[in-house]
């Protein structure tokens, strides 16, 4: 496997996953679990395939497998390493075309499902394309069991005037390895909105890179993660304002325990003549303790005029004073910790549109706490 | 009720209790007054057992039970109770949320039964409105962005729902309006009763006023230097503390 070599990569390391011997997997019959909330429909990859027999959508959705057809290249990128990694070794790759007037009550469900017995590497794709004026809300969801080395490229099409709302729950298995690129092009009007829990794997990376594209295009992008042990959890986005009015926000909340890493890499560019641009970029990182670290790194990159542009990024422990002032209550301490840590990702959760995804996301926090509890970080 | 024996307390290495003695029998409300940084807080939070005032000496009593070296969530399930002079802002915890999570805390710690999510939102309501706090002010973070006299008002509130057996109030009455002081003087007072105490600090006589002390008494340099009837408070509302410690 070739290094990843480029400075984006400076924080994560991937050189446990060198000495690995990863085999291709087989494309099986492996039985699917049901879809934990009511979905629309679905589409299901395991270990890399499409499993056309667990998959389904609803009218107005409509999907094509790729066969031959070239794909967008990810050249613009900050860098191409897992884009790379995927066309090396790719396997199914599918796109799912959304039209206008799909009025789905309950969202799509996206599975990408990855089970190594022995070691795998994975290298599924898919594109979607949102035509004009159509909407679509779907939870991508990543688990599994065993070990795996996943590079997933989805690529998201919003053309003028549509809307997504995309909720990732990342809860891949703890020896995972789970690389994936997320490319969004926003034409005008449009509006995407992005939700990004993550509390799984050994080490991940998710790379965002979204390109606004149109006056009035949108991007807002919420993450949280928690991260324990010796995790290592990195969010690398690039933001670019290509054209003039478009407004993006991110939101980043990170917590961390054990010896676990945490990495924010935001990069936002405003090409020149996307004038008026309004970008927002804010990271939070809660240490639970002193083994835990945070790594952010913003990069602003403004080439136009009268542009609103904020960044910040904090680091921090748990406040003392409100751990006090929850035990003086009589909330034992490692119930008040769960508080705080809880209160810490809950403002950004309840801004996520999408409501069918909270209480799962919720649950798992809680069960995230218990689990950190019992180690004690 | 609370025995304080020759209490010293020490903050980051500086004494700052040295040698403190109080006595408060059950139903008893008790005032202590004094200077500026002499100690009141000080004497609050190592009641609660806040990390960082550390008991060098002496002994704390709460019902015969000794309070030194307990957890400040174990205190509270023996009966204590501290209102803040500075209330903490918890950004993303819902009052509800933290006062249901308190109160069963505090029901499981004595070995009682949960209350109902229904039962805990009705009693929360009444207890708020007695104080004038709204409906909308309890769907917030605890304290997030409340005014002084408002973050006051809820510590009033915490006090109505967790029903303590010693409620030691630091300086609740400070940044209170007037109206707002007579409502809280109200929901102290049909709190009173023979099985539960006070310990409340202030700087103003216009509370003690509203409510009627047993004792007071008067804390400088780390200990209790002058006691007395609700008289003595009037007397420093003349002579000021210079006059008095003289
Ligand atoms: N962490 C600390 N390090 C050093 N000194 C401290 C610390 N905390 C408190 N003190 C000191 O202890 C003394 C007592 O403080 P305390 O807060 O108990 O006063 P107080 O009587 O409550 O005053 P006030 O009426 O202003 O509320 C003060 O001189 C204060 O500066
Ligand atoms: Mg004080």
């Amino acid at each position: 496997m070739k290094g990843a070599g480029a400075e984006s990569w400076k924080y994560t390391n991937l050189a446990p996953a060198h000495s690995v011997a990863w085999a291709v997997p087989d494309r099986g019959a492996p039985a699917i679990p049901p879809a934990p909330h009511p979905v629309c429909g679905r589409i299901v990859f395991h270990n890399g395939f499409f499993v056309e027999n667990a998959s389904f959508l609803p009218k107005g959705m409509r999907f094509t497998q790729d066969i031959h057809r070239s794909m967008p290249a990810g050249k613009d990128e900050p860098d191409s390493f897992i884009a790379d990694m995927n066309a090396a070794h790719r396997q199914d790759s599918l796109t799912l075309t959304v039209s206008a007037g799909v009025g789905a009550r309950d969202p799509l469900e996206i599975v990408f499902l990855a089970q190594g017995e022995t070691p795998l590497r994975l290298a599924p794709r898919l594109s979607i394309v949102c035509e004009t004026g159509a909407s679509l809300r779907f939870i991508e969801r990543h688990e599994g069991a065993g070990t795996t080395l996943s590079a997933i490229c989805v690529f998201l099409d919003l053309r003028a005037g549509s809307c997504v709302d995309h909720v990732r729950i990342q809860g891949a298995a703890n020896a995972a390895y789970l690389l994936e690129t997320t490319h969004i092009h926003i034409d005008s009007g449009a509006s995407y909105t992005g939700f990004y829990y993550t509390d799984g794997a050994r080490l991940s990376r998710h790379q965002v890179c979204a390109t606004l594209d149109g006056p009035r295009a949108q991007a807002q992008i919420g993450a949280v993660a928690l991260l324990r042990a010796t995790q290592t959890g990195d969010l690398t986005t690039t933001i670019r304002h290509a054209g003039p009015g478009a407004r993006s926000s991110q939101s980043v909340r990170t917590v961390l325990g054990g010896r676990a890493r945490g990495i924010y890499q935001g990069r936002i560019e405003v090409a020149p003549g996307a004038d008026g641009t309004d970008a927002r970029q804010q990271s939070r990182a809660l240490l639970l303790s002193e083994g835990a670290e945070m790594d952010t790194k913003p990069e602003l990159n403004i080439l136009a005029d009268d542009v609103k542009c904020t960044h910040g990024a904090a680091t921090g422990s748990l406040d003392a004073g409100a751990l006090f002032y929850l035990r003086s209550r009589g909330i034992p301490e490692i119930q008040a910790r769960g508080l705080l840590v809880e209160g810490f990702v809950s403002a950004l959760l309840d801004e996520s549109p999408e409501q069918a995804a909270h209480a799962e996301i919720r649950a798992r926090i809680e069960r995230w706490l218990g689990a950190e509890r019992e180690i004690g970080s | 009720m609370l025995t304080i024996k020759n209490l010293h307390v020490g903050v980051s290495g500086k004494d700052i209790l040295k040698g403190l003695d109080l006595n408060i029998g059950p139903g008893e409300v008790h005032v202590i007054m004094g200077p500026n940084g002499a100690g009141k807080s000080t004497l609050a939070y190592a009641l609660a057992g806040r990390e960082g005032y550390d008991v060098t000496q002496g002994d704390v009593l709460l019902d015969g039970q000794s309070l030194v070296g307990m957890e400040p969530e174990a205190r509270a399930a023996a009966g204590l109770f501290l209102a803040f002079q500075y209330p903490v802002e918890i950004p993303g915890v819902l009052w509800s949320t933290f006062l249901k999570t308190a109160v069963n805390a505090l029901r499981k710690a004595r070995g009682q039964t949960e209350i109902d999510a229904l039962g805990f939102l009705k009693m929360m309501k009444a207890r708020a409105e007695a104080l004038g706090i709204s409906d909308d002010m309890l769907k917030r973070a605890v304290n997030v962005g409340f005014s002084g006299g408002e973050k006051k008002r809820c510590e009033a509130l915490q006090l109505s729902i967790l029903e303590p057996r010693l409620a030691v109030l630091d300086e609740t009455d400070s940044g209170l309006d007037i109206d707002a002081m007579k409502i809280v003087a109200g929901a102290v007072n049909a709190l009173r009763g023979p099985q539960r105490s006070f310990l409340m600090i202030t700087h103003y006589q216009k509370l003690l006023d509203l409510i009627a002390p047993d004792r007071v008494h008067i804390l400088s340099g780390g200990k209790i230097i002058r006691s007395g009837g609700p008289e003595l408070a009037q007397h420093l509302e003349e002579k000021g503390f210079a006059g008095v410690v003289a």
